[in-house]
């Protein structure tokens, strides 16, 4: 068994972790420490992250979890919360609402963003015309 | 309300390979760092020491100037400031941090900007090779047979003390220095086959980890190529997982409450 394998794919894998962070995609993030059982890896300064009796070699953790499936991540918003700012921008700043909002979903990739997209103006079309 | 965002794992992972060949690249230069630092410490240990050792000659002949002063010196004992009787502490250490610098020299003359965490990556393997060359003593004084076993005894028994506090998990920085430093200024002892030598004990360890670094230095140059068999295992899955997930397209997910993240 050579460490430096181990070692090296931690941190490569801190490393992306950190870019992705940088990038406003904490999401991917998340999902990584959940499926490799790990915990805060950004702020992780240490050896031997990896679970090595569950990934016995430095390349089980890609070869096993990654490659097998597609995954999605639902984000869940708080209802009550979106409504609120909804209700606040719409009716005050409009062209300000749309810009903080393009902000806040920024996860990354445009297929995403087009997807939020599309459900926030759906909300706010819905809500902009009941309330 | 619930949005999904998709996470492609392996596009993941072909960004995740890519960022680990750089990595690997900056390894194997760090590496022979490593072991070009391992030189420059035990050389300065021993300069730092020799200095300490004509310091303590000067100091003794001041001490008996300062013990026997002249009784018709009516300045004493102001003629002599305390300071010059004292010792400086400063003296006991050695500079392990040798490989920092060099490690900020190699970055100022790189042609390419080092990756955001090069120091600590430097930092980790520096304590990664201490703890293989630990081992790799520890190996040889027990094949050595009943000459080195006071000395395995010692070491394994320092080690154990210390696995949890310097090696194992989240930690500080500089943790192979602090131990190389505990271990350094050990009193020796003396027991009935020989002499326990901790300075030696030190020596090997460093001129183990040197190898150790070379060794894993000539690893991590080949990654490129290791990860060219990777890279045709992950097609293969991804072309199976692919026809997988036509067949059935829901499958995978998990839940992330963000709502807080939106405040």
């Amino acid at each position: 068994m050579n460490w430096c394998f181990f070692l090296s794919i931690q941190r490569a894998l801190q490393s992306f972790m950190l870019y992705s962070q940088q990038s406003r995609d904490p999401h991917t993030v998340r999902w990584m420490e959940e499926y490799g059982d790990m915990v805060d890896m950004l702020q992780f300064h240490g050896t031997g992250a990896f679970n090595m009796t569950r990934w016995e070699k430095w390349d089980s953790f890609l070869l096993v979890r990654f490659c097998q499936e597609e995954a999605l991540v639902y984000l869940s918003l708080i209802a009550k919360l979106l409504f609120q700012r909804i209700w606040h921008k719409s009716h005050r700043q409009k062209s300000s609402y749309v810009r903080r909002e393009g902000d806040g979903v920024r996860v990354g990739g445009v297929k995403k963003i087009l997807i939020l997209r599309r459900d926030l103006w759906s909300t706010r079309w819905m809500l902009t015309h009941l309330v | 309300m619930e949005y999904k965002v998709d996470v492609d794992p392996p596009s993941l992972v072909t960004r995740i390979l890519s960022i680990r060949e750089q990595l690997a690249i900056e390894l194997a230069n760090d590496l022979e760092l490593v072991s070009k630092a391992g030189e420059l410490i035990i050389e300065s240990y021993h300069e730092n020491m020799r200095k300490r050792r004509d310091d303590e000659e000067s100091d003794r002949k001041t001490e008996e100037e300062c013990v026997m002063p002249d009784p018709n010196d009516l300045a004493f004992p102001y003629s002599t400031s305390p300071d010059e009787c004292e010792t400086t502490s400063d003296d006991m250490a050695f500079t392990a941090r040798q490989g920092f610098v060099l490690l900020e020299n190699d970055c100022v003359f790189a042609q390419s900007k080092p990756s955001p965490l090069r120091q600590g990556n430097f930092d980790l393997v520096n304590l990664l090779t201490l703890q293989e060359a630990i081992h790799r003593v520890l190996r040889d004084l027990r094949n050595d047979g009943s000459s080195g076993v006071a000395t395995f005894d010692f070491l394994l028994e320092f080690y154990k003390d210390r696995l949890k506090s310097c090696f194992d998990g989240d930690g500080r920085w500089y943790r192979d220095e602090v131990f190389l430093n505990d271990l350094m200024s050990s009193s020796p002892k003396v027991i009935a086959s020989g002499l326990i030598d901790p300075v030696g004990i030190a020596e090997k360890i460093i001129r183990a980890r040197g190898d150790v670094a070379l060794e894993w230095s000539d690893l991590a140059a080949n990654v490129p190529q290791d990860h060219m068999e990777l890279r045709r295992v992950i097609l293969n899955q991804r072309m199976d997982a692919s026809t997988a997930i036509s067949q059935n397209p829901t499958s995978g997910g998990i839940d992330v409450d963000y709502g807080e993240a939106f405040q």
